[in-house]
């Protein structure tokens, strides 16, 4: 197997740098500090950290997530969002946001749990001893057509389970979210995410297309079971923690607010000049392990181009589920790509080549898929490495890369098979 | 250093004007007709790669912190700035 003239592995990183711990020209020239990528976002974001718990990274900072879905933490992946705004105030202060309640009490910052930043700024809301329905409601101002998802975070105070409605301005719809096993049910369950934020914490994201314009409605009741009117019991509730209200279908990274709406800036990974000669310019391959978190969304994963999107190499996932490899020129799309067969949610190996008469796809291990079109491919200098761009497409969901690597030849598919192998 | 500003145009097409000319990298968040006061004003807020270019300045508009948007960790600098602005 030949040697990877760049490797990007997310460990090492200061303000404004993520260090690549090889990066040599296929002179074999070794570069220093100019074989870093260059990290951009002009505000904080937050992160899982290796104690699995939430916290904020300052701006310029690469983002090393270290969330996994079981929970707990695991191997850091570089986390890259496109910009988000939280437009849901108040977003750790639910006794003061969701205080239109319905046979419910609340007290704050409680000491019974801690949340996902591990400290005691949850919020519980205990059940009254009333027979009929224990909820909360919130209105946030709405645009009719817009869609928006709400996530927040949730955990059971003695066997409580979840439902979310939309109300007011959105689709009426009920989504069941079983606390102890995370299962989903209900009309609204094809558009609901349950994360699993660990120490019984889960993160429930709804998307609703609004109806109207104006306030648009959640409400959130204690379930005991499947039954949403019982007699409730004053020990008994929810653990509420970080409400989020974003546009567009998926949550992104918690955005703390309070009393006002706050954007988190994009991020930016990018690398050019002398990563050049890390650039095969007229043969190369690319190789990227993601974990992909939507089988419906398109993405550029790594992107290497002349500075702009006339020419350039792209190793793409595509909202049809399927890996791609496009090579621009002059402006063109020269080649599109597309790997048979779909690739699955989670962490994907993934390997593109290009030669020209000679492309060739490589997912998790599986015989690489071979394109043997002739093309005009691009004619100026390869100048720009980037990690998820925004450039074929435009980010609309949260990509982890676990690593990332280029070598100036076409890989033989022996090898991009053995390369992509989970 | 980044620079958090608030504008306020007398109408959307002002903004249009000045914003489609601008090379300077920032953030541009589009606040809507925000202001009960003046129905017509467009308000947004920027958050500048670097200062402000000089030619911004005539449409700043200084709601007290943090009026209805904020981005992530720059409360602080644009509460300084009013503070120091007020103080003049």
């Amino acid at each position: 197997m030949p040697t990877p003239s760049l490797i990007l592995v997310p460990a090492r990183f200061k303000t404004g740098k993520l260090y690549t711990p090889v990066a040599t020209t296929s002179g074999g020239l070794v570069l220093g500090a100019s074989g870093d990528f260059n990290v951009t976002r002009a505000t904080t974001a937050t992160r899982v950290n290796a104690s699995g718990l939430i916290e904020s990274v300052a701006s310029g900072i690469p983002r090393l997530d270290y969330y996994t879905s079981g929970g707990t933490a695991g191997c850091p992946a570089l986390l890259v969002e496109p910009s988000g705004s939280n437009l849901a105030t108040y977003s750790e202060d639910w006794t003061n946001y969701w205080n239109t309640a319905l046979n419910v009490t609340w007290s704050g910052n409680v000491s019974g749990t801690t949340d996902p930043y591990g400290t005691n700024v949850a919020d519980a809301m205990f059940e009254t001893s009333a027979t009929d329905n224990h909820a909360i409601f919130a209105d946030y101002s709405v645009t009719s057509g817009t869609t928006y998802t709400f996530s927040f975070f949730v955990k059971s105070i003695i066997a409580r389970n979840v439902r979310i409605n939309g109300s007011t301005n959105f689709p009426a719809q009920s989504t069941d979210v079983n606390l102890s096993t995370l299962a989903i049910s209900g009309a609204g369950s094809g558009t609901c995410r349950v994360l699993n934020f660990g120490n019984g914490w889960a993160r429930i994201s709804q998307t609703y297309t609004a109806t109207g314009t104006g306030n648009g409605r959640f409400i959130i009741y204690s379930m005991s079971g499947t039954t949403q009117s019982f007699q409730g019991s004053t020990n008994n509730g929810l653990y509420f923690f970080g409400a989020q209200l974003e546009t567009g279908s998926v949550a992104t990274s918690y955005i703390a607010t309070t009393t006002a709406s706050a954007t988190r800036n994009a991020d930016v990974i990018t690398l050019s000049g002398a990563v050049s000669g890390c650039i095969g310019q007229t043969e190369g391959t690319i190789y990227a392990e993601v974990d992909i978190q939507f089988a419906n969304k398109n993405a550029d994963i790594i992107g290497l181009d002349s500075g702009s999107s006339a020419n350039g190499f792209y190793l793409v996932i595509r909202s049809s589920s399927v890996i791609e490899l496009r090579i621009r020129q002059n402006s063109t799309n020269a080649l599109i790509f597309q790997r048979t067969g779909a690739y699955p949610v989670g962490i994907n190996k993934i390997a593109v080549s290009y030669k020209n008469g000679d492309f060739a796809i490589s997912l998790n291990g599986t015989a690489a898929q071979v394109d043997t079109s002739t093309i005009t491919m691009p004619s100026v200098a390869i100048t720009r490495a980037s990690v998820v761009p925004s450039i074929n497409f435009t980010l609309d969901q949260s990509v982890k890369v676990r690593a990332a690597a280029l070598y100036t030849t076409r890989l033989t598919n022996a090898e991009l098979a053995a390369l992509t192998t989970l | 250093m980044a620079t958090f500003r608030k504008y306020e145009f007398a109408v959307y097409a002002d903004f249009r004007t000045i914003n489609d000319s601008e090379v300077e990298p920032r953030t541009v968040v589009e606040l809507g007709h925000i202001n009960p006061a003046n129905p017509k004003a467009w308000c947004v807020d920027i958050l500048w790669e670097g200062d402000e270019p000089k030619n911004w300045t005539k449409y700043q508009t200084w709601p007290e912190p943090v009026g209805i948007h904020t981005f992530a960790g720059w409360d602080e600098q644009y509460t300084e700035d009013y503070n120091q602005r007020k103080s003049l």
